[in-house]
C-alpha cells in the first residue's frame, strides 16, 4: 500500500512539473506540427508511395513515434537532474523499495509520454486523416506500450550517464536512429539488405508498423507479431530499468 | 526539495514516501509549516525560496515522520542569528516533547556546544569523547587574570592562601586554577585593593584545536603558547 503510493508521489511530482513546464509542453505541440505540416507537406509534393498513400498521412505515424521516442526518452532521462539536485538521494533513502522508485518513475514518463503523443493525435484532421473511434484507442494503445518502452530505456541509460549533457548524445546515437530506421520516415520494404536488417531489429519498427495498422495503411508484419514484439521490448526495458537501477 | 514544487507540495511528497497516515498529514504539515514560520509561504515555488528557508523547511520535512533520531548536518550554517537561535530552541523542545534524538555532524562549535554528547573525529578515528564540559576541561586549565593595586603583594598572598603559582605578565597576574568560578568567589576577602578581574575559560574550539593538533606551530614557541595567543588574537578581534 505504501508502496503503492510512494511510487505515486513520484509520478504526481513529474506530472506537477510537466504541467508548470511551457517549454516542454510547448515543445510537446511544436515538435509534430513541425513534422506533420513541414516535413509531410514538403515531402508529399514529391513522393510518390505505393499504394497511393499520401506522404503526410505515412508520416502521420512517424509524427507519434518521434513523439514518444523524444518524450519518453527525455522523460526517463529526467533522474540524472534528480540525482544531480539530491532529490533522488532523498528518495533513495526513504523506506521504499528500489523497484518502487524505478516503476515510480518510469510511470511518470509513460503518463507525460502519453499526453505529448496524444497532442499528435489532435493534428490528425488537421493533415485531412479522419480517425475513427476504434483506430483513435488503437493509437492510444500503441502510444502507451510505446511509451512505456521508451521512459524505462530513458531510466536504464540515465543509470549510465554521469550528466544530463549527455542527452545530446543519446538523441544523436539513440534516439535518432531507431526513428529513422522505424519506418515511420520512409517505407521500408524496398531497402538494401543491411538496412532492412537493421530495421527489423529496431523494436520501434513494429510499433509503428502496428500504428499503420490501426490507421489502415499498407503494413509490413501482422498486427500479432508488431504487439508481441512492442511488450516484449517494453517488459525488457523495465526490467533492465529495475536490475541497472539496482545499482544506484 | 524539488523548486518547481511548493513547499506544501514537497512537504506532501515525503509523506506519500514516509508512509505518513493519511488523515494526519495536513495537521501534520500545517504543523511544521508553522513551526519553522513558513505558513505564509506554504505555497510558493521553492524556486524562490532562500537559502535559509529551504533549510528551515529540510529539518522541518525531516520530522514529518516523526522520526526517533534525526541526523543533522551543519543544519544552521548559512542561517542569520535569529534563526539559528530559533532553530536550535525548537530542536531543544523537540528532543524533549517527542524523545528525539538527534545525531549532528558540524565543524561549527556553536552548533557542538548544542549536544549532550560529543565526539571529535580526526583523520576518520575517534580522538574524544565526552559533553562539551568534558572536552573543554580536556583542552588545558582556567586562567584567572587580576591586576590589582599593588600586584607583588598580591602575588605572595596568592602563593600563601590560595596555593596558586601567578606569574607577572603585561596584563597583571596569571595563573591556573582548576574551578574558576569556585575561585572566584573565595576572593571576596582579598587584602589588596582589586582593579581588574578576568577569567579565561578553554572554549570547545581550544579544545578541538588542543585534541587534533592541527594548528601551525612555530619551532620555538611551545604548544600551549600558541594557542594562548591564539586565543587572544579571537579576543581581541
Amino acid at each position: 500500500m505504501n508502496e503503492l503510493e510512494a511510487a505515486w508521489a513520484l509520478t504526481w511530482r513529474d506530472l506537477v512539473r510537466f504541467v508548470r513546464d511551457r517549454g516542454q509542453i510547448m515543445g510537446a505541440f511544436a515538435r509534430p506540427l513541425l513534422w506533420l505540416i513541414f516535413m509531410g507537406k514538403g515531402l508529399s509534393t514529391s513522393v510518390r508511395l505505393a499504394g497511393g498513400v499520401d506522404y503526410q498521412h505515412f508520416v502521420f505515424a512517424g509524427a507519434i513515434a518521434m513523439a514518444v521516442l523524444f518524450g519518453g526518452m527525455f522523460q526517463g532521462v529526467t533522474i540524472i537532474w534528480d540525482r544531480e539536485f539530491g532529490f533522488l538521494k532523498e528518495v533513495l533513502v526513504a523506506p521504499i523499495s528500489r523497484v518502487t522508485i524505478v516503476l515510480g518513475k518510469t510511470l511518470s514518463g509513460t503518463v507525460v509520454t502519453i499526453v505529448q503523443g496524444c497532442l499528435t493525435l489532435i493534428f490528425a484532421p488537421l493533415v485531412g486523416l479522419h480517425l475513427s473511434f476504434g483506430a483513435f484507442f488503437a493509437l492510444l494503445g500503441v502510444i502507451a506500450i510505446l511509451s512505456l518502452a521508451m521512459s524505462a530505456m530513458g531510466v536504464v541509460l540515465a543509470t549510465r550517464m554521469q550528466t544530463f549533457e549527455g542527452f545530446g548524445v543519446i538523441s544523436n546515437f539513440v534516439i535518432m536512429p531507431l526513428y529513422f530506421l522505424s519506418g515511420g520516415v520512409f517505407p521500408v520494404e524496398r531497402l538494401p539488405g543491411w538496412m532492412a536488417v537493421l530495421v527489423r531489429v529496431n523494436p520501434v519498427t513494429y510499433g509503428v508498423d502496428l500504428m499503420r495498422h490501426a490507421l489502415a495503411q499498407p503494413s509490413v508484419f501482422g498486427a500479432g507479431l508488431d504487439l508481441v514484439v512492442l511488450l516484449g521490448f517494453a517488459g525488457a526495458m523495465v526490467a533492465l530499468a529495475l536490475a541497472w537501477f539496482r545499482r544506484e | 526539495m524539488d523548486d518547481r514544487l511548493t513547499a506544501r507540495e514537497n512537504l506532501k511528497i515525503h509523506c506519500m514516501i514516509y508512509g505518513v497516515p493519511r488523515g494526519e498529514r495536513r495537521a501534520r504539515m500545517d504543523e511544521a509549516l508553522a513551526w519553522i514560520g513558513l505558513t505564509a509561504e506554504a505555497d510558493q515555488r521553492m524556486r524562490t525560496f532562500s537559502g535559509g528557508m529551504r533549510r528551515r523547511l529540510e529539518v522541518a520535512r525531516a520530522l514529518l515522520h516523526r522520526p526517533r533520531v534525526l541526523f543533522l548536518d551543519e543544519p544552521t550554517s548559512g542561517l542569520d542569528p535569529q534563526t539559528r537561535r530559533a532553530m536550535w530552541e525548537r530542536l531543544h523542545e523537540l528532543r524533549e516533547r517527542e524523545q528525539l534524538t538527534i545525531f549532528l555532524t558540524t565543524h561549527y562549535m556553536e552548533e557542538a556546544e548544542n549536544c549532550d554528547r560529543l565526539a571529535i573525529i580526526d583523520h576518520g578515528k575517534l580522538i574524544a569523547e565526552g559533553s562539551p564540559e568534558e572536552l573543554k576541561g580536556r583542552a588545558g586549565e582556567e586562567r584567572v587574570t587580576l591586576s590589582t593595586a599593588d600586584d607583588e603583594k598580591a602575588a605572595k598572598e596568592l602563593r600563601t592562601r590560595f596555593a596558586v603559582e601567578p606569574q607577572t605578565t603585561d596584563r597583571g597576574l596569571e595563573f591556573a586554577v582548576s574551578h574558576g568560578e569556585e575561585f572566584l568567589a573565595r576572593l571576596g576577602h582579598f587584602p589588596v585593593e582589586l582593579r581588574r578581574l578576568s577569567l579565561q575559560k578553554p572554549t570547545l574550539e581550544d579544545a578541538f584545536i588542543a585534541l587534533t593538533g592541527h594548528s601551525i606551530r612555530p619551532d620555538e614557541a611551545s604548544n600551549r603558547d600558541v594557542l594562548r595567543r591564539m586565543v587572544r588574537t579571537r579576543r581581541r578581534s
